[in-house]
């Protein structure tokens, strides 16, 4: 009998032109939306790539210079790009993929592509995952919302009683039924880009896992969405109201929720503005060329240190361990500025994870910026090791400096042998296992969306009335 | 086959239907007539078990309908007053469906074209899509998707409101048919002719009661209308 309730759903969705109209707009616009994409987010992680080329470049071949103009000439470093950022690009438009490292300053991200975006890049680029978490959505109510609404409305509701039919087949032909028509359109499109993915990626065992709670993921959302269109086509009066109701859970949880929610995240855990997180962290530097009291101390120390009496004594450059102590000191405003800015992003972020519970789809956007490696734990973990870099060169040039027994800076100088042997960068990067971490309790509260949204499809669908 | 005892359901104040009493046997063909809100529909609804009495029973192929519903329905066809149909569906896939559900009779399209001509629709009328079909064409199928659930108990509710004459003749024949198979036929109607040339006994339900019961045999086209009229008219 659920096989016959399908059969009939399906060929009606096929026949009355649902399927043809809706669907094949889908179509059009997810293949749109990759293409655009793809070519978009190629393009920019290509410029990066070239850019970070061409600051190393500059960078070994800057000539015999002082280690610590070196280090204020700097060089720019990207974050890591995996291919599903071509899926979801997440935080990249705010929050940027690069960052330039010099001495004395944790710098904030450069090239945010929001910055070049046109006016009209503020109601939302086209990205596929925009299509899959609004798009599919619509499309899967426009479906469904007849579902029950329509046998009533045109009273095969009380036949289909009268043949006793359960009413619990009835829902579950029906959802298949629809499900088949959606899995018609969606599943080939599903099929390709996981193919075009896999095959562009680098590590398709990595690659693949995150398609695999990707496609879990989706599959939970999209039968939420389907058991909340029946339930809500089960208890309105006519196939009229079933659209609206639908169209206004819709608005409802795709945009309303996701924007109180993200006001609420910034009011309950404000981050400061960059103005007021410059003055502080500079009122904490102070001089970072030493000549401050804390300079004074270290060359006392320094001095005993050594037994000698001036700094034209010591066996090493004091400028070096001034500077390298200057660093250390910055080091530590930074990690407690940065942390703290990070703590109150990680703070927002557990507030919106939360949110899934008035709207799934906050479940499903932190889920998939997190296999994509576009959220914020992603980001943190690229900006602490573009920092770890960054201190990892202050040690080496002042290090040298240190090295180099000529007091003052001005009469030491290095070459291309000491540019090179720093280390190439190597951007941090979330492991695929504590992304699954992340994403085990959002999946499991998507699951409980699921089994909530069915029990009200099964309890409104049992309240359903031939009369 | 079909059985009411004091069967009575009320919305608050008002009766729809005050302490039926009522059997219909195998092969026997019970007409209902009465005015709009006479309480025919009520009487069908408790049958079907779409609602429940306020009192009284009722049994369908000696199962209690309040008790088991869906046990009762198992055994009963029903052919509303309108057969919708879905309407991007052809009259074949319809029936179709429709016997799928019932999972009693033959679900085969050889088979169910056949049930479809039975009821005088043509091949070619089979395959167009409900959308196209005029009521009588509905109706036909209505009863082909009764005839596909190999039931017991046939139930109409006004199915001849509406239709041609040539068409409700139509009907009516494939209903005596039905009868003389050994189903048990209560149909609801407006029609005193047709529940005349039908029904082997008719009943006139007035204000939610039974007022009169008659064997047709026993009387001629002229007196029903007159006995119908003369009982109605005491209500006025």
């Amino acid at each position: 009998m659920i096989a016959a309730v399908a059969w009939k759903e399906a060929r009606e969705l096929m026949r009355d032109g649902r399927v043809r109209v809706i669907g094949g707009a889908v179509v059009v616009l997810a293949v749109a939306a990759l293409i655009i994409g793809v070519d978009k987010q190629a393009a920019f992680a290509r410029e990066l790539r070239e850019a970070e080329e061409r600051s190393r470049l500059q960078w070994e071949s800057q000539g015999e210079r002082n280690p610590h103009t070196a280090a204020h000439f700097g060089l720019y470093v990207n974050a890591a790009y995996d291919i599903l950022a071509f899926v979801d690009p997440g935080l990249i438009p705010y929050l940027g993929r690069s960052v330039w490292l010099e001495a004395h300053s944790q710098n904030p991200m450069k090239y945010r592509p929001i910055e070049d975006a046109p006016s009209l890049a503020r109601f939302g680029e086209l990205s596929l995952t925009l299509v899959l978490q609004q798009v599919v959505p619509l499309f899967l109510i426009l479906l469904g919302y007849t579902a029950f609404a329509s046998e009533r409305d045109r009273g095969t509701l009380r036949s289909l009683l009268a043949a006793n039919l359960p009413r619990r087949v009835l829902l579950l032909g029906k959802a298949l039924g629809i499900a088949g028509c959606s899995c018609m359109v969606l599943a080939p499109l599903a099929a390709i880009a996981a193919v075009a993915i896999l095959l562009g990626s680098t590590d398709r065992a990595d690659t693949g896992a995150r398609l695999g709670v990707l496609a879990v993921t989706y599959t939970l959302y999209y039968g939420t969405v389907l058991a909340v269109t029946l339930a809500v086509s089960a208890v309105s009066r006519n196939t009229r109201s079933a659209l609206v109701g639908g169209l206004a859970i819709w608005v409802t949880t795709t945009f309303l929720v996701p924007k109180v929610a993200a006001d609420l995240a910034d009011r309950l855990h404000p981050p400061p503005s960059a103005a007021s997180f410059w003055a502080s962290v500079d009122a904490e530097l102070g001089d970072a060329h030493g000549n401050s009291t804390r300079t004074k101390a270290l060359e006392q120390k320094v001095l005993a240190q050594y037994d000698v009496r001036r700094l034209d004594d010591l066996p090493v450059n004091f400028d070096g361990i001034a500077l390298q102590d200057g660093e250390e000191h910055a080091n530590e405003v930074f990690d407690a500025h940065y942390g703290a800015l990070f703590d109150t992003y990680d703070a927002q972020s557990r507030w919106l994870r939360l949110s899934m519970i008035a709207a799934p789809i906050m479940g499903v956007r932190a889920i998939s910026m997190a296999l994509a490696g576009t959220d914020i734990a992603q980001h943190r973990a690229f900006v602490l090791s573009a920092e770890e870099y960054r201190r990892q060169t202050q040690r080496l040039l002042n290090g040298y400096l240190t090295q180099r027994s000529t007091p003052g800076q001005s009469g030491v100088r290095a070459g291309s042998e000491l540019w090179r042997s720093l280390a190439r960068f190597q951007p941090g990067v979330v492991p695929l296992s504590d992304t699954i971490e992340t994403a085990v309790p959002l999946v499991l509260g998507l699951a409980a969306w699921l089994a909530a949204a069915s029990a009200f499809a099964v309890l409104a669908v049992r309240r359903v009335s031939p009369l | 086959m079909i059985e009411a005892l004091g069967l009575t359901k009320s919305y608050g104040e008002r009766r729809a239907l005050d302490a039926l009493t009522l059997k219909i046997d195998a092969g026997e063909i019970f007409c209902l007539l009465g005015a709009n809100g006479a309480g025919k529909t009520t009487t069908i609804n408790l049958l079907l078990g779409f609602s429940a009495p306020t009192s009284g029973t009722a049994r369908v192929c000696g199962v209690d309908v309040t008790h088991a519903p869906a046990e009762a329905r198992r055994h009963i066809a029903y052919v509303p007053e309108t057969v919708m149909l879905y309407r991007h569906l052809s009259g074949l896939e319809n029936l179709e469906f429709f016997a799928k559900l019932s999972r009693t009779g033959a679900t085969d399209r050889r088979s169910l074209a056949a049930s479809l001509k039975r009821v005088g629709l043509s091949a070619a009328a089979a395959d167009q899509r409900a959308s196209s079909y005029s009521k009588g064409m509905r109706q036909k199928v209505g009863v082909a998707v009764a005839l596909a659930r190999k039931a017991r108990v046939l139930i109409l509710d006004e199915p001849l409101s509406g239709l041609d004459p040539l068409a409700a003749n139509e009907l009516s024949r494939l209903i005596r048919e039905l009868g003389e198979s050994g189903m048990a036929v209560l149909m609801a109607t407006h029609d005193i002719f047709r529940a005349k040339e039908t029904g082997h006994r008719v009943g006139i339900m007035r204000e939610g009661k039974l007022v009169r019961e008659l064997a047709t045999q026993d009387i001629e086209h002229q007196d029903l209308d007159r006995i119908y009229l003369t009982t109605m008219g005491a209500a006025a």
